[in-house]
């Protein structure tokens, strides 16, 4: 093991005791910038699981790239069957199926979940039957296009403008999401750079003893970089306290309100996000108290 | 052990520390660095630890040359060094233990050693007693010591002690010469400056080195005080 390592190694217990000793003596200060990195992390968690969300949402969406075709009320059944084979001959066509009134009835039920009881309000099905078209998702647009110029149509229904939408409100939160990480990265490293200043002069005595025994200028930063990192962390985790139970929260009510919307499961959200903000607070506070250790010296 | 060719130290606002000192030490020494205030004496002994550098001539300690920056040949060149000032130097908030521990750390003894050597050095300045003490509690004649045991525990080639009697009684300060004086052996050299020429007396076989606006004025073996 290299000489600076192994003393690195054998003296992990005193840098503990310097961090613990530094943040006693300044507990407020560091309290507050801990709940204040918190907070902005909050903020910062917020944004980016909308994104991730809107994400999955499309991506749900995409992977289900399917529309559908309600034909004039006057078409014969045989008149159905041949609409459904000419349009099956069209390029970019995977399948063609015809679902009928009630199947269609089903379907919306399946989606509700528990919410279907709602369609028993209706004393006739209001669903009517349909062509159910799977197409390769580039294709949506010629082929709907071609399929609105041909006889028989009366309405073809595409998720394209709602994908579309879609893609411009995750583009949109994906753009705050950077914004948002910018000034969480500046904030945070701002408040870590102060903190440490104030560190290093509250120790300058501790320093200079420090220098003049000869330790190496790794010696005495570690533990100015572990406070910074130990903060940053706690208000990672306090974030992380706040994130989970809100995401929670809101995935339960988004459930209730719309069953049938594609959520990411909330475990996985959470544990995304909480991974995200110990990394990224770690790293904050480690790049924050090089920035403070630079501009001491 | 230290080689000195007309060095001279001139600080930014042109004022002469040192000028033009030559001079050798060898092991084993017991230098006492003499002069009023002002003399350059904290000077020379700022340059033998590297805080400072020569603006001319040349200076070698323990092999290492003291050039024009610190480096981390410097740095390292100062875990050799055991130094002692007037101000003790010695962290608040810990005990007499942990601050003897903290010079060994940076040499990077294993935890269980540093203990064990940290203890030998406090009982060698007769504070056995006061391990686990803080040194806010202790009294400056103590304090003193926990900062030689701290220098000592290290096995230092060179002990340099500025001042280190400045803050004590006549009493203390006697014990504080006579403790320094006391690791002088075949390989470590001890230097202190001092301003108490009168408790010098019944130390034997010491050099003076006298300093008077920077220039050496004396430099002798046997001397005796004024």
């Amino acid at each position: 093991m290299p000489a600076t390592l192994k003393t690195l190694f054998y003296n992990l217990g005193y840098f503990a005791k310097e961090v613990k000793t530094s943040i006693r003596l300044s507990f407020v200060t560091s309290l507050v910038s801990a709940v204040s990195i918190g907070l902005i992390l909050f903020i910062l968690a917020t944004v980016i699981s909308g994104w991730w969300i809107s994400r999955h949402f499309i991506d749900m969406i995409s992977q289900e790239a399917e529309i559908s075709i309600f034909w004039e009320e006057d078409l014969s059944d045989n008149q159905v069957t041949q609409l459904a084979e000419q349009i099956e001959q069209l390029e970019g066509i995977k399948k063609v199926r015809r679902v009928s009134a009630e199947e269609a009835y089903d379907k919306m039920a399946g989606m509700l979940g528990p919410e279907a009881d709602i369609l028993k309000l209706f004393e006739l099905n209001p669903f009517t039957p349909y062509l159910e078209i799977n197409l390769d998702l580039d294709k949506t647009e010629p082929v709907v296009d071609t399929l609105n110029r041909l006889p028989g149509i009366a309405y073809v229904r595409d998720n394209q403008e709602i994908l579309n939408r879609l893609h411009s409100l995750s583009q949109l939160l994906g753009v705050m999401g950077y914004l948002g990480l910018a000034a969480v990265a500046l904030t945070t490293l701002i408040i870590i750079s102060h903190i440490i200043k104030l560190s290093i002069y509250a120790r300058r005595s501790q320093i200079q003893t420090l220098e003049l025994l000869g330790a190496s200028k790794g010696f005495i930063a570690f533990p100015f970089l572990l406070e910074g990192c130990l903060i940053a962390f706690m208000g990672g985790l306090l974030a992380t306290a706040l994130i989970v139970p809100s995401v929670k929260l809101v995935h339960l009510h988004l459930w209730d309100l719309l069953p049938f919307l594609p959520l990411p499961p909330s475990e996985e959200l959470t544990l995304k996000l909480a991974g995200l903000l110990w990394v990224l607070s770690v790293l904050l506070g480690l790049i924050g108290s090089i920035i403070g250790l630079s501009s001491t010296r | 052990m230290i080689e000195a060719k007309g060095i001279q130290l001139k600080y930014p606002d042109g004022t002469m520390a040192l000028n033009d000192l030559s001079f050798t030490v060898g092991k084993g020494e017991l230098v006492y660095l003499l002069g009023p205030s002002g003399s350059g004496k904290t000077s020379l002994l700022k340059l033998l630890l590297g805080l400072e550098f020569p603006t001319a001539g040349e200076l070698r300690v323990l092999g290492q040359a003291i050039t024009k920056r610190e480096t981390n040949s410097i740095r390292i060149l100062r875990r050799k060094i055991g130094p002692v000032s007037q101000e003790f130097n010695l962290i608040k908030g810990r005990n007499a233990l942990e601050n003897v521990m903290l010079g060994l750390r940076i040499l990077g003894i294993p935890p269980g050693l540093m203990e064990a050597e940290a203890k030998k050095a406090l009982a060698r300045v007769g504070l056995e007693h006061k391990y686990y003490s803080p040194v806010e509690n202790l009294s400056w004649g103590e304090r003193q010591r926990v900062a030689i045991a701290r220098a000592v525990a290290r096995q230092p080639k060179l002990i340099l002690a500025d001042e280190p009697t400045g803050n004590l009684d006549k009493d203390n300060a006697l014990q504080v010469l006579n403790l320094l004086a006391s690791f002088v052996n075949e390989d470590t050299t001890v230097i202190i400056t001092t301003h108490a020429t009168h408790l010098m007396r019944g130390i034997p076989g010491y050099r003076c080195m006298e300093l008077n606006q920077g220039i050496m004025i004396r430099d002798e073996k046997g001397c005796r005080p004024h």
